[in-house]
């Protein structure tokens, strides 16, 4: 069975801020209380980033905080194409036709010891799953990987300041140099731990690789292209290794995911 | 003076009248009931089911969608759960809305048409059927059925003998001469006509020099249709005399009134459901302010009525 739709609103928000963090990676901060409310880790918002036609779709992207009583949340997104080069171009006071939450949140897992591994952009799901549990991060690592010092945001600001976090850079020009998946092995506890990643689609792969080395748990949070983000169009699909009947050997990221087991799927 | 309450029922198929002319396209709103949560299905003139296969199918390999100008590819390939599955799974809470509920069906032959179309004789609130002889990602079936004026008229013949139900066929854009086509359909047996199902279309990521699609090809949809689509839904309603039920990259009320214009009866809003996930409510309103400012009571009086060029 395909799960449920998501009881999903649509909300007009303001932008509040929007400013560069690193090179081409930018946080917004929007006035949307009722999204505030309802958004959980690694769920999505898919946003309107232009009121015309173009881009004609929405863009996903997910919530990096969110402050309940005040209203607002907060993103961090990398420009890469028209929409965001639409969002980069919202100034204050401008607002977004948005609709979410969509998708599934991160549990946080009862393990001993949790591996957050982020690489650049994908960082913000994983971090708002740390501000969500203040009581668990001497439990958690978070493991951050960036391409180069200057596509690397500060991260004191964006996490929870009591949170063990480690750098890589590919470069060495910041933290350690190396991809951050080299990282795992010496931060894992045999048996205690479980990993959490998001970040682009290789780095993700090697990752579920890595845990299966271990026999440990692995969860990611995909981001993978979409049309709807609420199971209308089925475009988000994604293969699984083993499928009960035919119809359920791709499943859909929006409804399923974003956060998927990253042992059962096809990388 | 203005008019409170113009009346928007309208018929879609010999047998089969609407409140209203705005229904959800097959393959953009799912088997329908899931999409209860969203708003009041009740409001809408009715929906078309995602179209089913006799046999589950997984679909193609992924990317199944991409963004072009004012609309996007697709080449989802009829994922669904089967005949079988959906009768026992889906009909049930479809039943229990309160909105024409049209199911679309699409076979490989003839006879697995006709076989689908009987399942649902026995079946209770099922206001129609949609045959689906225009899919562009079935390659077994699907859009061959649509291409042939001869292949069309037989397959609606054959499934108007076994089905009790009004039967809509849901046409192809990518032939020559699509009024032909309606006009075999029709002649067919066909109740009403829908159209137009996606155009074919292809993208290219340059930089990989590949395909950007898992199945190369897929059907075009949203706003950029919409001329295309008008223009043969206008050479369709003026060739047949079963009611025509028009679609394509509709957006807003003002889309679906020049449909409407046009000759359509009815409208299907798909792909823009997918931007705007309450767009065809929005739709409705506009059509039933359009009528009350226009002073047009009843929308029979609008379908079809297209002054001559200035
Ligand atoms: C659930 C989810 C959560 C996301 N969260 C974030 C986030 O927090 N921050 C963030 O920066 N991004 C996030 N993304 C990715 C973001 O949605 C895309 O980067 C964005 O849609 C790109 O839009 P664009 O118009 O700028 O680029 P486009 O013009 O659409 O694309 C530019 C180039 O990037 C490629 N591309 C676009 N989208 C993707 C994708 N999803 N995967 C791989 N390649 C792609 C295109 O093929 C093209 O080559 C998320 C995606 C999903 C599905
Ligand atoms: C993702 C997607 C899936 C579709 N699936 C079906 C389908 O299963 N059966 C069908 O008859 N039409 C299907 N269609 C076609 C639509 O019903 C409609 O005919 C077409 O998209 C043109 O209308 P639009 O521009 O408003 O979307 C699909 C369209 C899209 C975009």
């Amino acid at each position: 069975m395909m799960p449920a739709i998501p009881n999903f609103i649509r909300e007009v928000a303001v932008v509040q801020h929007n400013e560069p963090i690193a090179q081409d990676i930018y946080l917004m901060r929007l006035y949307a209380p009722r999204l505030a409310t309802a958004c959980g880790p690694a769920q999505f918002l898919q946003i309107l980033t232009d009121s015309g036609l173009s881009p004609f779709l929405r863009r996903p992207f997910s919530v990096l905080r969110a402050d309940r009583t005040a209203g607002w949340l907060d993103l961090i997104y990398d420009v890469i194409g028209t929409g965001t080069a639409r969002l980069s171009a919202a100034r204050c006071g401008d607002s977004r036709d948005i609709i979410g939450p969509l998708g599934n949140p991160f549990d946080l897992p009862k393990s001993k010891r949790v591996l957050l591994v982020a690489g650049g952009v994908g960082l913000v799901p994983l971090a708002f799953l740390a501000w969500e549990h203040p009581d668990r991060l001497s439990d958690m690592i978070y493991l951050m990987g960036a391409a180069t010092a200057a596509r690397l945001p500060d991260m004191s600001a964006l996490l929870p300041p009591d949170l063990p976090l480690y750098i890589t850079t590919d470069d060495g020009s910041a933290g350690q140099r190396g991809l951050v998946t080299e990282r795992i092995a010496e931060h894992a506890m045999p048996n205690h731990t479980t990993l959490l990643t998001c970040g682009p689609h290789r780095m993700m792969a090697r990752v579920a690789a890595i845990a299966a080395e271990l026999n440990a748990p692995c969860f990611a949070a995909l981001e993978n292209h979409m049309a709807c983000g609420f199971g209308a169009c089925v475009g988000c699909a994604v293969e699984y290794k083993t499928y009960p009947t035919e119809d359920r050997r791709y499943r859909y990221v929006c409804l399923e995911g974003p956060v998927v087991n990253a042992h059962e799927i096809v990388w | 003076m203005t008019i409170e309450h113009p009346d928007l029922s309208t018929k879609i198929a010999e047998g089969l009248i609407l409140r209203n002319p705005v229904m959800m396209a097959s393959g953009t709103f799912g088997h329908g009931a899931e999409y209860a949560c969203l708003f009041d299905l009740g409001k809408i003139g009715g929906l078309v089911t995602k179209t089913i296969t006799r046999h589950p199918r997984a679909g193609n390999p992924p990317p199944r969608t991409v963004e072009t100008p004012a609309g996007m590819l697709n080449a989802i390939g009829l994922t669904n759960p089967g005949i079988d599955a959906f009768i026992a799974e889906k009909i049930p809470p479809l039943t229990a809305l309160n909105t024409a509920c049209i199911v679309s069906i699409a076979g490989t032959s003839d006879l697995e048409f006709a076989d689908m179309a009987a399942r649902f004789n026995d079946l209770e609130g099922i206001a129609a059927l949609e045959l689906n002889i225009s899919s562009p990602n079935m390659k077994d079936g699907g859009m061959l059925f649509g291409c042939s004026e001869r292949a069309a008229h037989n397959v609606t013949r054959v499934v108007k003998a076994v089905s009790q139900l009004p039967i809509i066929v849901k046409l192809t854009p990518n032939v020559t001469d699509i009024a032909a086509i309606a006009a075999a359909v029709e002649e067919g047996g066909a109740d009403g006509i829908a159209l137009i199902n996606t155009l074919l279309g292809m993208a290219i990521d340059i930089d990989a020099r590949r395909p950007i699609l898992g199945n190369i090809t897929g059907g075009l949809s949203g706003p950029a249709i919409k001329p295309v689509a008008l223009a043969m839904v206008w050479k369709v309603a003026n060739r047949v005399s079963v009611p025509v039920i028009g679609m394509g990259g509709i957006a807003t009320a003002r889309d679906a009134i020049e449909f409407l214009v046009a000759g359509a009866s009815a409208i299907q809003v798909g792909t823009t459901t997918f931007v705007h996930p309450f767009a065809a409510l929005e739709v409705l309103n506009g059509i039933a302010n359009y009528c009350k400012t226009h002073q047009i009571d009843r929308i029979s009086d609008l379908i079809g009525n297209m002054h001559p060029p200035a």
